[in-house]
């Protein structure tokens, strides 16, 4: 989970318990109470949106914790002392790494997801023209592949590049 | 977490957590190629506002005469892993057992970065 996504749910998180406080002091404090009960005969049908929509965003966040909890451990490897385990982050990192001087990438974004005792790279490529694709594509895998294996000793499967744009420094005029 | 204790002829031993934690995290900084300890998202949060923890990115679990460590770490942009994270788990395992005398049976190491000078993204040439 992201440090913003965390920031975000902290936040969340402090308001329902500021709200669960509210309501478990309520009945003790008249103050409360009223405040309470004033809230209670103004229902209408945008207490019902706000109810709704209160819905959706805690399935937006249990969507997202548990999609993010299946791939957040990385590659784990046994040693004779214990167990190693590679963040996806760090992978990631790595991956950026051997792609710096491959030339004719702008931008990359990496998804990786592991399969049984290998890992498997998606790298959508952001790429420059007058770069021949398959020949950029094929040095892409290569590299990834070569240097996971001799730097993180982890088994690389499938290296899938998708070339998901062309980056242009100039835009054309159509006259 | 209970600290550990130790019966001997002159009383007990205790060993608490806290200090098991400081000893592997002095061993494991130690080690070529570990760039950093990482505390996490509560500990980075923590750091930020000033508060230090001295045995930041280890994580003890005591049994009744044995523990398992786990470290969390971040590595130097060049080195082989798995070799760093072996030393790492040897110079644990050793520092601790030699002072404590309680037996390691797990050092498990997160890597959960690598360090590099520059950012990857940004250098990326035309």
């Amino acid at each position: 989970m992201k440090n913003f996504t965390k920031f975000f749910l902290c936040i969340y998180i402090i308001v329902v318990i500021a709200l669960a406080l509210f309501l478990a002091i309520a009945p003790f404090y008249s103050v409360a109470k009223n405040i309470l009960l004033l809230l209670v005969n103004r229902l209408d049908f945008y207490t019902s949106v706000f109810c709704f929509f209160i819905v959706v965003v805690n399935g937006i966040i249990l969507i997202n914790i548990l999609k993010r909890e299946k791939f957040r451990l990385g590659v784990s490897k046994y040693t004779s002392e214990g167990e190693l385990i590679i963040s996806n982050d760090a992978i990631k990192s790595l991956i950026l790494k051997s792609l710096k001087d491959i030339k004719g990438l702008k931008d990359v974004k990496i998804l990786l997801k592991t399969d049984k005792d290998k890992l498997n790279i998606l790298i959508k490529a952001l790429v420059y023209p007058d770069h021949n694709i398959p020949n950029l594509v094929l040095e892409v895998q290569r590299s990834v592949k070569r240097y996971l294996e001799s730097i993180a000793e982890i088994p690389v499967g499938e290296v899938k590049v998708m070339v998901d744009e062309i980056a242009s420094s100039t835009k054309f005029k159509v006259e | 977490m209970e600290p550990d204790m130790k019966l001997d002829e002159m009383g007990q031993v205790k060993i608490a957590p806290e200090v098991i934690s400081l000893i592997a995290s002095m061993a494991a900084s130690e080690v070529s190629g570990v760039a950093d300890l990482t505390a996490g998202f509560t500990g980075d949060m923590l750091e930020k506002v000033g508060v230090k923890s001295p045995s930041k990115g280890i994580k003890v679990q005591l049994g009744e005469n044995e523990v398992l460590i786990d470290v969390y770490l971040i590595v130097e942009y060049g080195v082989v892993i798995p070799e760093v994270a072996k030393e790492v788990q040897k110079k644990v395992k050793l520092s601790v057992e030699t002072m404590t005398g309680i037996n390691v049976t797990q050092v498990n190491v997160h890597v959960q970065g690598i360090n590099f000078q520059k950012e990857p993204k940004e250098d990326m040439k035309k």
